[in-house]
């Protein structure tokens, strides 16, 4: 999974800790998302893609074989 | 909960265990039990330190606004808890083993049923610790 989180925060010019704050997870889990490392609830995905003005499909992007 | 008091409280265990296991290190060193008195001393000292870095951790998360658990870690506390629960079945099972096979057949020094309690919920408490840190470092949970 690639994530555009990191991209998007610097459209926005927010730090990792604000975005953190503003969904409610710990800065940790922001730095695996952008990584890609960490695969988040739906819920969190929607919250992240609400606080940063784009969709979940623009933010995460899976390749065809990581979808099945 | 008030996440401050939560802090409040978290820090509190860990000072209630670290006194704890102070006191217990005095009473063994006036029994005249130097050597695990001092044992028990230091791994009371490595609480209160681990305690005192992990409630300012903690503290400084509040401070900023920022949760001090979310979805991540409640992923990473489950799996340890899972691993940590399998993992002490192994150990008491080693023991069952030990208490019978070892001490009838083998003549290995017999073990009191507090031994075989102490060891149980420490070794929990290690692994759960361990797989904890493993977890928390683990790409995908």
């Amino acid at each position: 999974m690639k994530t555009r989180i990191k991209e998007y925060r610097a459209k926005y010019d927010m730090t990792q800790e604000e975005l953190a704050r503003r969904v409610g997870v710990r800065r940790e889990t922001v730095v695996f998302l952008e990584a890609g490392k960490y695969n988040p609830s739906l819920k969190l995905a929607c919250g992240i893609a609400k606080v940063l003005k784009a969709t979940v499909e623009e933010l995460f992007v899976f390749e065809a074989k990581e979808l099945g | 909960m008030n996440e401050k008091l939560s802090v409040l409280l978290k820090g509190t265990v860990f000072a209630l265990v670290a006194l704890t296991m102070l006191l217990f290190s005095a009473m063994l060193f006036l029994k005249g039990s130097s050597l695990y008195s001092m044992l028990i001393a230091i791994i009371a000292v490595v609480i209160i330190l681990f305690g005192a870095k992990f409630v300012k951790g903690r503290y400084e998360l509040v401070r900023n606004g920022i949760p001090q658990e979310d979805e991540r870690t409640d992923r990473v506390m489950k799996n340890a808890g899972y691993y940590a629960f399998l993992g002490t079945i192994w150990v008491l099972l080693g023991l069952m083993w030990y208490a019978g096979t070892g001490v009838e057949d083998h003549g290995f020094p017999g073990i009191l049923p507090r031994h075989v309690a102490a060891v149980g919920i420490v070794a929990s408490a290690v692994m759960f610790g361990t797989f904890y840190l493993y977890f928390s470092r683990k790409e995908d949970v």
